[in-house]
């Protein structure tokens, strides 16, 4: 149920379900974002919306909502230029520092850091898509739900995002 | 499972790995939210008092400084209208036929969604019982003028209902209407009231099983929307939501429509 709700009082139990769900969702907004400090600051201010609405939020969809407003300010967040410029130093300082360690370390390593970033290049559709459907392991219909969009994008957003990955890996091979 | 996904799904786990597994909430987390609820209560005590004076002066203005919501009642009417309203059916669907009609195109009654101001409203069904100007506290979204019709103060029963009824002091309504302040439109609808019907003649009281028979779609039993039954798209146009949950006994408690792009943030979820 759409939630469209001012204020509300909040429920004791926001610390309990803070504990229970703030985990998973700072790691579903690092693999939306790539950003770990962008991340929890993004579940934080998740946490104050979801939780002013917690009368109005039943403890089973307490999750999914959470994840919804997770995603939805990781979008927003993108789409402001000044944090996205921020966001794209630090990004940059990040990925300079993996790639030495990936050097140094093993070849897996290095793969995955190259898919890393592949990934974090990716549209964000594409992106929320594949770590929905391969990180979170929801299915097709519940990724649908839980971005607010179709099946059908969901099916081809997930085939385009791995296609590129596919193409970047091998641009990278190459 | 081919060996892109494999990886993929190799290296989202590695770096899930990187992300502590538990928060303690943050004493700023905690102390914003136990704030609201103080502040809550002194606005409370702020806006009584302004009622009061409001029976001399015919006139309320209260503000709440640290919320997103003030509270507004045009002079010279009084805060609260107990206006007649119809009872409404706790567990058989409503009798009778509906005095207005909430089309997927954003017609509601004679008012239409993006298109009617609040002065239409007004025409058609007279003077609000209760305004207040408030936001949905997210930020990107304007403030709105929300019609209260149909208002109380001090049903429990109905306070889940309104959506903002934690901005009135108690009083709660069983429609409203959102205008746009940033220019004057209609945006929003929302009702408890068995007074409505969408076009498909579904109506509040009925049951799940006739909603959906009625409307010709299942409701959602998962994600943000879970018991909502949304019809039509706010993205391409209009978008009609019936609150109705998901328990095997349940039965439609709410209609709300908003214009394209939901541009007060009504269905923010």
């Amino acid at each position: 149920m759409t939630i469209p709700v001012v204020e509300a009082t909040v429920a004791p139990s926001l610390a309990d379900m803070y504990r229970a769900e703030s985990g998973r969702a700072a790691t579903l907004a690092y693999l939306l974002t790539g950003d770990r400090h962008l991340a929890e600051d993004i579940v934080q201010d998740a946490f104050l919306r979801v939780g002013s609405r917690l009368r109005h939020v039943s403890p089973e969809t307490f999750g999914p909502y959470l994840r919804k407003t997770v995603v939805n300010l990781a979008r927003s967040h993108f789409r402001r230029s000044a944090v996205r410029r921020k966001h794209a130093g630090r990004i940059e300082q990040e990925h300079v520092l993996r790639q030495r360690a990936a050097e140094e370390g093993s070849t897996d390593d290095g793969t995955r850091e190259e898919l890393w970033r592949a990934l974090q290049a990716l549209p964000a559709r594409q992106r929320e898509t594949i770590v929905c459907r391969f990180y979170s392991d929801m299915s097709e219909a519940e990724t649908a739900a839980a971005l607010g969009i179709s099946l059908g994008t969901v099916k081809s957003s997930t085939s385009r995002g791995l296609a590129a990955l596919r193409a970047a890996m091998v641009g990278e091979e190459q | 499972m081919d060996l892109l996904e494999r990886e993929v799904r190799a290296m989202l786990k590695d770096k899930a790995a990187e992300m502590p597994q538990e928060y303690e909430p943050s004493t700023e987390l905690l102390g914003r939210t136990s704030r609201r609820r103080t502040n809550k209560v002194m606005a409370v005590g702020i806006v009584s008092a302004l009622v009061l004076l409001a029976g001399v002066t015919g006139v309320v203005a209260a503000t709440r400084s640290s919320s997103h919501v003030q509270v507004q009642t045009p002079p010279p009417k009084p805060v609260v209208i107990n206006h007649p309203k119809p009872k409404r059916p706790k567990s058989t669907p409503p009798s009778g036929a509906a005095s207005y009609v909430v089309t997927r195109t954003g017609k509601i009654g004679s008012v239409t969604l993006g298109a009617s101001t609040e002065a239409d409203v007004r025409r058609a069904l007279g003077a609000p019982a209760n305004v207040q100007v408030a936001n949905v506290g997210v930020s990107g979204y304007p403030q709105f003028r929300a019609l209260g019709y149909e208002c109380d103060k001090g049903s429990s029963s109905r306070q889940e209902a309104d959506p903002i009824q934690a901005a009135s002091n108690g009083t709660t309504c069983s429609t409203r209407y959102f205008v746009n302040t940033t220019n004057g439109r209609l945006v929003g609808f929302w009702t408890t009231s068995s007074t409505y019907s969408t076009d498909h003649g579904t109506q509040v009281g009925m049951t799940a099983a006739e909603a959906v028979q009625h409307e010709g779609q299942a409701v959602p039993t998962i994600g943000c929307d879970i018991g909502t039954m949304i019809l039509g798209s706010r993205q391409t146009g209009p978008e009609v939501h019936i609150g109705i949950g998901t328990s095997a006994t349940a039965h439609v408690k709410n209609i709300g429509e908003v214009a394209k792009g939901d541009p007060i943030g009504l269905f923010f979820c």
